[in-house]
């Protein structure tokens, strides 16, 4: 049965989507070959609610369905120029794939003002099918690396130490957001001026927003005065036992002490009481990536494959 | 098709509960004909883990299964002597529901005044389970849980909180006496207090997969919890249950639950939640659910046999 595309409609394909990708991420072994549900949300309420890396879901988001109302197949960019493709593995044929592709191709936003255009499209290291494919359309080059992290949560954690003047704990309320927020400003914007910060902390309430939100599992390193040093926000998705660490950072003066393992790994320990069996998470730089080693150390590689052309 | 009876195995076999009972309630049409997931949790996460009120799951809990491993349905207690039958209803025939009520009167009866007694539970509209009950010589029992629901689709009013309180979620560790404290008054006013076990119990209602804090609404007055309720939001099935639900004696007639119900369900609205749930037994809960749910409700009945 040939899945036909359109565009995302409403608030009621957000739903479809989630169930979608809970039924795929079961059907791939609970690997993220297409993403967890957790990050579909995590896109909606930080990535699009905050970060407006698109102008609207409906604009944005692409879904193939059978003529019977199945999703096969699921697209939409981060970055203007990057495709994130979530497949049905039943439906999962080169043509399918391939037509998925061509679709980014030809209706991504990513011109550049010299008119070429430039296509990025993840693909795991041991995804030849996709990477035949896209060796096929012309890919030639391998952008950034990701790496993709996870452990079984079966045995008992290794306590870790917390490092003297800090407590490990579950964010407070909405007094506690400022902080939150200027938390996140020091560890993702360390190189940037302070005076950039906007003050504004209202994006966190979007980020509490999300369907797998609980604040006990929204983990921080506070010190003895109140400042967050570190946090580890994590959405756990209890039908398929899975969950993710969506948001993980330390503030640049509270860096090298060991606080991003601490707040995993209470993190986890936590999920191991409310029946998760397996985290995740991805890195992106090195120094992510070491920390995830030392608290979950399966992982992958998910390499960005890129094409130059023209329209 | 053929379905076979088998014993509750594992912890695996929980998860798989909770899957089918999600399904059977979207087939339902988001009706509490079977246990919503959450009622679920509930049982194994409080009234055994705490209160004792049946032995564990594995003990007396039994599943039917098609050949190919699809739950067709599930029997359990949830106290002593009262039996739950959890049915997809794909499955629903009157063999297999004789069979689960046959299985009920062997496994769950207890003896009280030198007979064996037991209890089936059915939707009040559920004929052919009452057909059943009736043949077998069940009549209608004591209780009758009224389930109310209300849609999520229009904005939910704000109620007006009494003057010294605040309507927030429970707070940390720290509160957790003060919310054990609320709640032993709040469902035991008659009984001495040194009778009263500690807060502890309260870790294993947090450690329930749907538990949220900020959806454990509390309503505070200094540091007394004067009323409480807990919703459990579940996100396959965009449901909300809402259990449990009290006020401290010496508060009530204030609105505090008014207050409470109705910012628990602008909560779980803005997460996406489209039904909630609330069951009541007696009239005063239920002249409350009705007011700040809906009138609408289904009537979940106590059949029983003498034996």
């Amino acid at each position: 049965m040939k899945p036909i595309h359109r565009s995302y409609r409403n608030e009621d394909d957000y739903w479809r989507l989630r169930q979608f990708l809970r039924k795929v991420f079961l059907l791939n072994n609970r690997l993220e070959h297409s993403w967890h549900v957790s990050r579909w949300d995590y896109f909606r309420w930080h990535l699009f609610e905050n970060c407006r890396v698109c102008n609207s879901l409906e604009e944005a988001v692409s879904i193939w369905e059978t003529a019977d109302g199945r999703i096969a197949a699921v697209l939409h960019p981060i970055n203007p120029n990057e495709a994130f493709i979530h497949i049905h593995p039943i439906f999962r044929t080169p043509e399918f794939e391939e037509e998925v592709i061509a679709h980014a191709e030809e209706s991504f936003s990513n011109i550049r003002p010299d008119g070429s255009r430039r296509m990025y499209v993840p693909v795991d290291e041991n995804d030849h099918f996709r990477k035949d494919i896209l060796k096929r359309r012309g890919y030639a080059g391998i952008g950034s690396l990701g790496w993709e992290h996870y452990r079984d949560l079966d045995a008992a954690l290794p306590d870790v130490p917390i490092p003297p003047g800090y407590i490990i704990r579950s964010m407070g309320g909405v007094e506690e957001h400022p902080a939150r927020s200027w938390a996140s400003w020091l560890a993702f914007h360390s190189d940037e001026p302070e005076g950039n910060y906007d003050g504004d902390w209202s994006w966190f309430q979007n980020v509490q927003r999300a369907p797998l939100y609980r604040r006990d599992l929204d983990i921080v390193a506070a010190t003895e005065d109140g400042q967050i040093a570190a946090f580890c926000t994590i959405y756990y998705d209890d039908a398929t036992r899975s969950a993710v660490t969506n948001l993980v950072g330390t503030a640049a003066p509270h860096w090298r002490r060991g606080l991003g393992k601490a707040v995993v790994f209470e993190g986890m320990r936590r999920l191991q009481k409310m029946g998760c069996t397996r985290a995740f998470a991805k890195a992106t730089d090195p120094v992510a990536d070491a920390l995830y080693d030392s608290t979950m150390p399966e992982k992958y590689i998910s390499e960005t494959w890129i094409k130059d052309y023209k329209r | 098709m053929k379905t076979t009876m088998r014993n509750y195995r594992d912890e695996n076999d929980y998860w798989r509960i909770r899957q089918f009972l999600r399904e059977v309630m979207i087939l339902n049409g988001l009706r509490e004909f079977s246990w919503s997931v959450m009622r679920l949790d509930y049982w194994r996460g409080h009234l055994i883990a705490n209160c004792q009120s049946s032995d564990p799951l594995e003990k007396v809990t039994c599943l039917w299964e098609t050949g190919d491993g699809q739950i067709a349905a599930v029997l359990n207690p949830e106290d002593r002597g009262n039996a739950f039958l959890q049915v997809h209803p794909a499955f629903k025939t009157k063999e297999l529901e004789e069979e689960m009520i046959a299985t009920t009167e062997e496994h769950y009866a207890v003896e009280r005044d030198g007979k064996k007694k037991v209890a089936v539970w059915t939707d009040s509209q559920d004929t052919l389970r009452l057909d059943i009950l009736q043949a077998r010589g069940y009549v209608k029992g004591k209780w009758t849980e009224s389930q109310w629901r209300r849609d999520l689709d229009e904005p939910i009013p704000e109620e007006p909180v009494a003057e010294g309180y605040i309507i927030r979620a429970l707070g940390d560790e720290s509160e957790l006496p003060a919310r054990s404290w609320a709640s032993w008054r709040g469902f035991h006013p008659d009984e001495p207090d040194e009778k009263y076990e500690g807060w502890e119990w309260y870790h294993n209602i947090q450690s329930c997969s749907l538990y949220r804090r900020d959806l454990d609404i509390v309503a505070v007055t200094g540091a007394i919890i004067a009323a409480f309720a807990t919703f459990w939001f579940d996100d396959v099935t965009r449901t909300v249950y809402i259990e449990p639900v009290a006020t401290v004696p010496e508060h009530q007639r204030k609105g505090l639950q008014k207050a409470i119900l109705s910012e628990g369900l602008r909560r779980v609205q803005r997460l996406g939640a489209v039904r909630a749930f609330v069951g009541g037994y007696e009239p005063g809960p239920n002249a409350l659910y009705a007011s700040m749910l809906s009138p609408e409700c289904d009537q979940y009945e106590q059949w029983v046999k003498d034996f």
